[in-house]
């Protein structure tokens, strides 16, 4: 089994208060016609445990996820609204490998290659969605190669 | 207005992700 990264995971809400995803079979949730804000998981932190393995047979990636993961640095100080959302969903990931580079498909016939995708539903880009639960912090300074500097 | 660094901290979250038609794998290799 190749050892992978910290995948790539990107976390939606509404932008508005008033627009909520739908709840569908499976315990899942689906975005209607309306804007979302959100997060992406890019780095982990010394106060975090992840895993990801791979399954061949169904074709899966289980990944696991505790404690604080870096998102991204911003000279924004407006970030109050950030910090107060508490849950969020996903519908699929990119995975990088080792060394953090986003694990490529093989040329398509126009010779480009795409990040390979996984979703949350088998074959669908419909964007059904995880309920995921969180909490969001702003720490003063830059996180830098697994430092906060 | 200074640098702040965000982060997201999670409490056991559990994904399952599905991928279409490449073993994970065999992309890993051609990278």
């Amino acid at each position: 089994m190749s050892k992978l990264g910290v995948a790539d995971i990107s976390i939606d809400w509404p932008e508005k208060h008033s627009d909520k995803f739908l709840h569908i079979p499976g315990d899942l949730y689906k975005q209607g016609n309306f804007s979302c804000a959100g997060v992406s998981v890019t780095d982990i932190t010394n106060d975090a445990d992840y895993s990801a393995s791979h399954d061949p047979i169904t074709n899966t990636v289980s990944v696991l996820l505790n404690g604080e993961f870096f998102c991204i640095n911003t000279i924004d100080d407006n970030v109050k609204s950030l910090l107060k959302q508490n849950h969020g969903f996903v519908s699929g990931a990119r995975f990088r490998d080792a060394k953090g580079k986003l694990i490529k498909k093989s040329k398509d016939q126009w010779g480009m290659t795409n990040p390979l995708e996984a979703r949350i539903v088998k074959n669908s880009y419909e964007g059904e969605s995880q309920k995921i639960e969180f909490k969001i912090t702003a720490k003063d300074g830059t996180f830098n190669r697994g430092q906060l500097v | 207005m200074g640098n702040k660094a965000i982060f997201i901290t999670f409490f056991n979250a559990k994904f399952i992700f599905h991928l279409f038609d490449a073993d994970i794998d065999e992309a890993m290799k051609k990278n």
